[in-house]
């Protein structure tokens, strides 16, 4: 066998291990909590003048439904059996609606926020960041660093409610929470389309500006260690122009870069549940908290599902190109 | 749609008109396309995570009765946290709203029933809940100290903001005068020394009860411990983030350490909150009852007393007592009012000696609105219907939509919403909706003012009164945080350009 290919299928067992032991854990953990959703259901409903009978009949129904009352291990074999066929099965708590629409329903949105937050970021965080690096010394270096490292510093969250607290409660700019004004029906006619980036600043820049710090600076020090080299030196000596220089360092130091970004959009995914919760965004991070709050099994187990999914996916798929653009990991697979 | 798959449904999922809705049968999905069934003036339109939205019907079948209702949309915007919804309904972004406010009386903005304390109407008990699966808790004494050592003004002043008065220990809805006669008045006044059966806290007595029943300090850890000898570790569970409940169960934890009783508020996430519950997991809980019935207390003694129930449903303590069982089938099936006076007498009487449970407060009707696009709210000036939450489906809170007007046009309440004797048809006369509106509320003075110095004291984390910084005061905050950041980028770019 070739060892690019023994490469690739060593990664793609761990991948598949990985899956195998994040998705157990997802069925595990919420069970392990105290609680569980349908005594939720009830509890809410009993609040109002329903009789405690009804109330009692109506939760040993939904037990039923719902394979509750079965053992764990049958259920747990339910579960992998619909895991691996793409059935995620039904919400509890948002009645009766296959986890797999309602994912569909939010994906999007968080989408539509994160790959632009996080493309974005990357591409000023890495251009700021090797020019920092490139003029050292400089006032430009100096602000940027420092305002890189104040930024990075900043929680998600924290970042989201300074930006709600100016421009939304102070100076009335940009509107506070939600996804677009909550009178529209999403579709794609100008109005709609105006409102959504309207509401889409902020959340936005919670985001983008809190990352910019952060690749701002990881690139400064990649690209500091490559002014370093010879042939930056060699360069110079030749009086190659300054422009030309610097888009070498940016090239070869922005390799560690691109594995960054596919983890980093795995740990966004995770803060912004905050950060959507705090705009009221209705992306996968609301849909999760209000999953994990009404201990929703089979949709708490179908959201991390997709999340462990797609960062291992993203992961093997920079490690993939990795071998094509970088010899020295083919080199190494084959010792 | 049983004529088109018969009895081969296995499951139905109900899209309400905005979609097809879809049958399973055994040969596989079957995707109907039925029509909205609706009574009322608004059928669903549209529907997301975080909204539904109403439509209205504009040939209404009772349109020449009750004409139609002011907004042609209804919008039922769904939060995850409270803040992004208080933010809302401050910026006139949300209309009416059911949810917590705390300190209601400092935001302008915002109307409430009531223009003074205690804003709210009340809703249903927050009682405090004992295990009594628990053998310790099935002391009688115990429950019974417990009950005199809580400060009960300072937990409704400051945990609850003052919305609601001290509760009768009869679980009689005392604050509707209808509700009231129920209360057996010289009964409470035997036991409490007060006509309304509300406990006034003795500490120095508590300590007496403990002591005569021979509770004592053995290890020297200056906690009681139980007369067998047994230590006395208990705690209050509460829904974290419910931040008026975290400040009630300090307040009551607090006052139950000064007699001697080793008690902590544990705030637990909601989930775990119902499993404990559920799974008779715990010492001592704040919970709530059902809301009362419209007329008499025999839904909230149920609630709390009926051994054939369990929680979720109800009688969360686990109280298992053949006699109360027996008094309330008793009571179900009185002919006559003295009757069932008689056995409410006999509840009455075994609550106060049994202490089954502690009613702490009285849980509000979350009802509030913003006047930026629609006027003629009810409230005590104009008080045409009853102040609903939006969550209330079964107040039929639609009605309230009649009487709304866009900001500017004259308020017009609908006249059907009057009184019979003065032309409406829903009220049968002026003097019931004179009671219903007409509630008791007594103006409630804080004993002391609270602030966050004597939260700290309590250990509770959320200050119960946010202040508002004076302009002044934010401005040197302000000018100190820019004047921080400038020190730190300097120094920061001072480091890095070594």
């Amino acid at each position: 066998m070739r060892p690019i290919y023994r490469y690739l299928l060593i990664k793609l067992s761990f991948l598949l291990a990985t899956y195998f032991v994040a998705v157990s854990l997802a069925f595990v953990l919420p069970r392990i909590a105290p609680g569980n959703p349908v005594q939720q259901i009830i509890a809410g409903l009993s609040q109002g003048s329903l009789s405690p009978e009804l109330l009692d009949q109506y939760q040993r129904r939904l037990v039923e439904e719902f394979g509750l009352n079965k053992p764990l291990y049958a259920q747990y074999i339910d579960f992998l059996k619909s895991a691996f066929s793409g059935d995620l099965g039904t919400s509890i708590s948002s009645f009766r609606y296959p986890v797999t629409e309602l994912i569909a329903r939010h994906l999007p949105w968080t989408l539509l926020l994160l790959v632009p937050a996080t493309l974005v970021a990357w591409t000023v965080g890495n251009y700021l960041g090797a020019r920092a690096a490139y003029r050292r010394g400089t006032l430009f270096e100096k602000t940027t660093v420092s305002t890189g490292i104040i930024l990075s510093q900043i929680p998600y969250y924290w970042m989201a409610m300074v930006l709600i607290y100016v421009f939304s409660i102070k100076l009335g700019l940009f509107p506070s929470g939600s996804a677009y004004d909550p009178t529209l029906v999403p579709s794609l006619d100008w109005e709609f389309i105006k409102s959504y980036l309207h509401h889409y600043i902020l959340p936005f820049l919670s985001i983008a500006l809190v990352s910019t710090g952060g690749w701002i600076i990881s690139m400064r020090v990649l690209a500091a260690m490559e002014l370093g080299s010879t042939y930056v030196k060699f360069s110079e000596i030749l009086n190659v122009h300054d422009e030309i220089i610097f888009r070498y360092v940016l090239r070869n130091s922005l390799l560690p870069q691109v594995t960054g970004i596919a983890i980093q959009l795995g740990t966004v995914m995770a803060g912004q549940i905050i950060t959507e919760q705090l705009f009221n965004y209705q992306g996968m991070g609301i849909l999760l908290a209000r999953a994990l709050g009404a201990r929703d099994y089979p949709l708490i187990q179908g959201i991390f599902l997709i999340l462990i999914g797609t960062l291992l996916l993203a992961n093997f798929i920079v490690e993939f190109i990795y071998v094509l653009i970088d010899p020295r990991i083919r080199l190494g697979a084959r010792e | 749609m049983y004529e088109k798959v018969g009895v081969n449904i296995i499951n139905w999922r109900n899209c309400g008109g905005t979609c097809d809705d879809i049958v399973s049968t055994e040969s596989g999905d079957v995707s109907i396309n039925l029509p909205q069934v609706v009574s009322g003036p608004y059928k669903l339109h549209y529907f997301d995570e975080l909204r539904i939205v109403y439509e209205r019907i504009d040939d209404w079948w009772g349109k020449d009765i009750f004409g139609l209702p002011g907004p042609k949309y209804v919008v039922h915007r769904i939060y995850l946290s409270n803040e992004q919804a208080l933010l809302d309904l401050r910026q006139g972004n949300v209309d009416w709203s059911g949810i917590f406010i705390p300190n209601v009386g400092n935001f302008k903005e915002i109307g409430t029933y009531y223009h003074g304390k205690p804003y709210f109407r009340p809703g249903a008990f927050v009682m405090l809940y004992f295990n009594h699966k628990n053998p310790i808790l099935q002391d009688v004494n115990l429950r019974k100290a417990i009950a005199y050592a809580i400060n009960y003004n300072e937990v409704l002043t400051k945990a609850f903001y003052g919305y609601s008065e001290q509760p009768s220990m009869s679980l009689v809805f005392i604050v509707f005068p209808h509700y009231k006669q129920w209360l057996n008045t010289t009964l409470a006044q035997e036991y409490w020394g007060n006509p309304e059966g509300k406990i006034t806290p003795n500490p120095e007595l508590a300590k007496k009860i403990l002591q005569d029943a021979g509770y004592k300090d053995v290890d020297g850890d200056g906690f009681l411990e139980a007369p067998n000898g047994e230590k006395i570790e208990l705690n209050i569970i509460i829904p974290t983030g419910w931040t008026d409940w975290m400040i009630a169960a300090d307040l009551i934890a607090n006052s139950l350490q000064k007699i001697g009783l080793n008690v902590v508020a544990n705030p637990v996430d909601y989930g775990a909150y119902w499993g404990m519950i559920n799974g008779g997991d715990y010492t001592l809980a704040l919970g709530w009852t059902g809301s009362p019935s419209f007329y008499h207390p025999w839904d909230t003694y149920r609630y709390v007393l009926d051994p054939r129930l369990t929680p979720p449903t109800a009688n969360w303590g686990y109280y298992n007592n053949s006699k109360a069982l027996d008094l309330l089938v008793k009571a179900a099936q009185a002919e006559t009012s003295d009757e069932l006076m008689k056995y409410y007498t006999e509840i009455q009487k075994l609550i106060y000696e049994d202490i089954p449970a502690i009613p702490i407060a009285y849980s509000v009707q979350w009802y509030a609105y913003s006047e930026k696009y629609w006027t003629g709210w009810p409230n005590e000036d104009n008080p045409w219907w009853t102040e609903v939450a939006p969550y209330r489906e079964y107040s039929l809170p639609l009605w309230l939509l009649f009487g709304l007007s866009k900001k500017g046009e004259p308020a017009n309440p609908p006249q059907w919403a009057k009184p019979k004797d003065e032309g409406g048809i829903l009220t049968p006369n002026k003097e019931v909706l004179f009671q219903l509106s007409g509630v008791f509320v007594p103006e409630i003075t804080p004993t002391e003012t609270f602030s966050s110095a004597t939260t700290t004291e309590t250990g509770a984390q959320t200050s119960p009164q946010p202040q508002r910084p004076s302009s002044s005061s934010r401005f040197i905050v302000g000018l100190a945080g820019i004047i921080i950041a400038v020190i730190a980028i300097v120094i920061g770019a001072k480091k890095l350009s070594k």
